[in-house]
């Protein structure tokens, strides 16, 4: 289990999970007529 | 058999412990019992009893301050014996009144007969009103309470008091129910409506509106946090703003009010801000 | 052979004279209902609103009282007892069904061996289902006459096609069941697939049809607001709450039938006296575990919208529903779910010791373990701590100071998403236990799935965390659908990536059936038990948000039994209905073993 086998891999996909799930937090937000962010 | 005794053994203690767990683990709360159903004693009651016994059923069992209040969601019903005569010529008027009592009677059965402009359902060009039929459903109320409460209304309206009070109440009226007091009402969720319900705004300013007995609440999430808000509406006195008199405020609020709807008004006085 | 035969022709003794039994209750029932509908006709015509009355009302004395017997925990424990047989006996053909079809599909023997193991199961429940059945109408008859004769008069329709319904049904099992060794092979085999899908329809027709009556004492349809039926029968059963209510059992039966099927294996496991026995039933308790848990995941969304809609159709039936006194029984319903859940994983767990490959995996479990007790904990976490407006005001608010934040909505959303979300990776650690993955690129993936579950459970805990205390209600409410949903995304796609990293990959060694520790089998045990207490605890609710309504806004309970009562008193009515429903399920395994059991009595038959 090496740096470039494992790591390099591991860095990319949560980067790109984690985007992800933002998206569909944001998506699902303004569905219901909200915002991610609360603004009172 | 020895399998089958330990299977038995472990079902009869997992069970044991679901029980001790539901009986002792948490609190043993009593649910009200069912409202009791009380005779009306319609025979020996005054005039006065009779409108009397209508505003209870009015602010009570009938849920009807839920919409006719100063917050609009409904028209009020000050001035119903000046504008009723003009409603029942109204081109609009679909119903069969020929004076302010049965035009109440009928109001309050088929509220669709007259809509006052502006307050019919949505979409509906107020020819359908949002109200429901008080005889049925959840409100239920018997043909002698909703007199009471026209009774209640006439006087209330300035108009004077035409109905009489039923007689006749041996066959079909058995079961009328006074039981306004013992009637868990509903739980409300629409801080605004808290906020008249338990007239607050009586003697608190809120949004710019409302009496000046108690301080001002509008904005007052931004000086007081929740706890604060909590302790105030709970135990009035506990801390008294500056320039404001102790003792003004009732004491028994947390027992007027579910623990829903404290948080509800908690949250809507700390969120304006 | 001949032993068989005798076998079968005692169980349809059985079966014949409990039918008798059946016909006879029947009988007395029609006799009463016909002097009591006659009454309410009377009433019907002096009322001149056409054929139908208004619903009565009652008096104290409407309700008979018999040898001091309760009546309504006489209704109640019939009830009870009716539904969990019903329940397991319309959820075993559904997966006799389907696992027969499998066998079909993969010609593998095994599946079809299960198959008839699991009917045999539910052909003696069955015949109690229908004997407690009619000991529940007896019950109601007697007890609530009146009640019962308002039902029977807007219903009277469809419980002609029910006692129909009930024939075919009765028809088609026993054809499917008796001539499962018959219908084999090729065109038979087709038969015997189309009768069983015929007993299906019919059982689950069946269960629609008694849902429709109990929905409608609780969203009553078709009748005005005094209860004068208007005469369409489709409205009364078309009612408001049928379809969550129908879509909610369907659900939890499978569930329930798995779980009490499982339970079956395990006690089998735990007698077997072979090898081979003991290798037959850990597979079929493996079986029964899963598909008791698949049909438990989707479970709580149907419940859901069940809620849901329950609040749509009476916001004052759902505040009683999910305030007041029944708050605190939705936190014996987490300590109950998170026993299913904890149990279900902890089976799952001891089942890897089938395989040599699994030695690899069990050192995560641990964590596992502790992150699933945790969030466990704080789901059970009591919201709302108060009990009086005394002890309200002395707290200063109804939060507990130090726990009072886990237990609010959202904290309690995170963990039950996140539990889901271990379940899900403990069975992926159960699947991947025995395989060795042979694609070349098997790091760069086990490094994207650890991302995905990473990235998954940070969005969790983001949504929960930042909005749940950070915002307003209306945020809290709404950030519970992204985060279902990253749950669901979570455990979509890692099976399909898994499915990707396992293409062509290579077994350990040979998956050794019955090498599991016997303390696994309690396991499943603990899963039916739970789900039985769980499933009475939520009848109560389901009955109980009614109040002191026969039907409700319609026909006013007046008996002294009127009132609802607390949660111990329901939590010991439920366990007692329950032992005895024990009971009842050890003499059906009991039955099923005797049957195969043979004795050959010496020098008791003539020599020859």
């Amino acid at each position: 289990m090496t740096i470039k086998s494992f790591f390099l891999p591991f860095i990319l996909a949560l980067v790109a999970f984690a985007v992800g799930f933002l998206l569909l937090d944001l998506a699902m937000m303004n569905m219901q007529g909200l915002s991610l962010i609360f603004h009172n | 058999m020895r399998q089958f005794l330990s299977v038995v053994a472990f079902t009869l203690i997992t069970i044991g412990c679901f029980t001790a767990y539901s009986n002792y683990g948490i609190p043993q709360i009593e649910p009200a019992p069912p409202p009791k159903e009380e005779k009306l004693d319609l025979g020996s009651m005054t005039m006065d009893q009779f409108v009397a016994l209508g505003e209870r059923l009015f602010n009570g069992k009938g849920t009807c301050t839920l919409c006719h209040n100063s917050l609009g969601r409904a028209p009020l019903l000050d001035t119903l014996g000046d504008v009723t005569p003009g409603r029942l010529g109204d081109a609009r008027y679909e119903g069969e009144a020929g004076n302010v009592e049965e035009y109440l009677i009928e109001s309050l059965v088929e509220p669709s007969a007259f809509v006052v402009e502006g307050f019919g359902k949505k979409g509906t060009n107020d020819t359908e009103s949002p109200m429901p039929d008080v005889s049925g459903g959840g409100i239920s109320l018997s043909e002698a309470e909703i007199l009471a409460v026209v009774a209640y209304l006439q006087e209330r309206g300035g108009s004077e008091v035409t109905v009489e009070i039923p007689t006749d109440v041996g066959e079909g009226d058995e079961d009328e129910e006074e039981e306004e007091e013992l009637e868990p009402r509903e739980a409300v969720s629409d801080p605004k409506l808290l906020v008249s319900m338990f007239m607050c705004d009586a003697c608190h300013m809120i949004d710019g509106e409302g009496g000046d007995i108690g301080p001002d609440l509008s904005g007052i999430g931004a000086a007081r946090d929740r706890a604060y808000l909590r302790r105030a509406i709970l135990d009035p006195n506990a801390d008294i703003t500056e320039g404001f008199e102790p003792d003004q405020m009732p004491e028994d609020m947390a027992e007027q009010m579910y623990v829903s709807e404290l948080e509800i008004l908690v949250d809507f006085l700390a969120e304006n801000k | 052979m001949n032993r068989s035969r005798s076998n079968k022709f005692r169980q349809a003794l059985i079966v014949l004279a409990l039918a008798v039994v059946t016909v006879a209750l029947a009988f007395l029932v029609f006799d009463q209902v016909n002097a009591i509908a006659a009454e309410q006709d009377v009433a019907a015509e002096t009322a001149a609103t056409g054929n139908y009355g208004p619903a009565p009302k009652l008096t104290a004395a409407d309700y008979p009282t018999i040898a001091g017997v309760n009546s309504r925990v006489a209704v109640w424990i019939f009830a009870q007892l009716h539904l969990w047989f019903a329940a397991f006996v319309l959820a075993v053909p559904i997966f006799v069904f389907i696992i027969e079809a499998i066998g079909m599909r993969t010609r593998d023997k095994r599946y079809d061996d299960m198959a008839y193991e699991f009917i045999k199961v539910s052909i003696t429940a069955y015949s109690l289902t229908a004997v407690l059945g009619g000991l529940l109408l007896f019950s109601l008859i007697v007890f609530y006459p009146q009640l019962f004769t308002y039902m029977a008069r807007i219903f009277k329709g469809s419980m002609f096609y029910y006692a129909l319904l009930f024939f075919v049904e009765s028809a088609a099992l026993y054809i499917y069941y008796y001539g499962w060794h018959w219908l084999q092979g090729g065109f038979k085999k087709w038969v015997h697939l189309t009768i069983g899908l015929v007993l299906n329809a019919a059982g689950t027709t069946l269960m629609l049809l008694a849902n429709a009556w109990l929905t409608f004492m609780m969203s009553p349809a078709g009748v005005d607001p005094a209860g004068v039926f208007n005469g369409d029968a489709w409205a009364a059963i078309n009612n408001f709450l049928w379809n969550p209510i129908n879509i909610h059992r369907f659900v939890a039966n499978i569930a329930y039938g798995g779980s009490i099927v499982g339970a079956y294996a395990a006690f089998k496991f735990l007698t077997a006296g072979t090898q081979q026995e003991r290798a037959h039933y850990d597979w079929m308790g493996y079986n029964a575990n899963f598909i008791a848990i698949c049909a438990l995941l989707p479970l709580p969304f149907a419940g859901y919208y069940l809620a849901a809609e329950i609040y749509a159709y009476s916001q004052q039936m759902g505040i009683t529903l999910m305030g007041g006194i029944f708050a605190w029984l939705f936190i014996i319903q987490a300590v109950l779910i998170g026993t299913l859940f904890l149990s279900a994983n902890y089976y799952l767990w001891c089942g890897m010791g089938r395989s040599d490959g699994a030695r690899r995996y069990t050192k995560y479990i641990k964590y596992l373990a502790i992150v699933l007790v945790g969030a466990f904990l704080v789901w059970f976490t009591p919201h709302t701590l108060v009990l009086t407006n005394e002890e309200l005001k002395s707290l200063g608010g109804p939060y507990h100071k130090i726990l009072g934040p886990l237990g609010i909505m959202p904290a309690k959303n995170t963990a039950v998403n996140v539990m889901i979300i271990f379940t899900a990776l403990s069975f992926m650690f159960y699947r991947r236990a025995n395989k060795t993955a042979t694609v070349s690129w098997v790091n760069a993936g086990n490094a994207i799935q650890v991302a995905l579950y990473t990235a998954g459970i940070a969005n969790i805990m983001f949504l929960g965390i930042y909005h749940g205390y950070f915002t307003n209600t209306v945020y809290k409410v709404a950030a519970s659908i992204p985060q279902v949903l990253t749950t669901l995304v979570v455990i979509a796609a890692s099976i399909t990536l898994d499915s990707f990293i396992y293409r062509r990959s290579t077994d350990v060694g040979p998956v050794h059936w019955g090498r599991i520790p016997a303390r696994a089998q309690y396991a499943l045990f603990l899963l039916a038990v739970a789900f039985t207490w769980l499933m009475g605890l939520m009848g109560y609710i389901r009955s109980g948000i009614r109040q002191h309504w026969h039907i409700v806004d319609i026909m006013r309970d007046t008996s002294p039994d009127a009132f609802t009562p607390t949660l111990g008193y329901a939590a010991n009515v439920v366990s007692v209905a329950a032992i005895l429903f024990m009971a009842m399920v050890i003499f059906v395994f009991w039955i099923a073993q005797v049957s195969t059991s043979k004795t050959l009595p010496a020098g008791y038959w003539k020599e020859g």
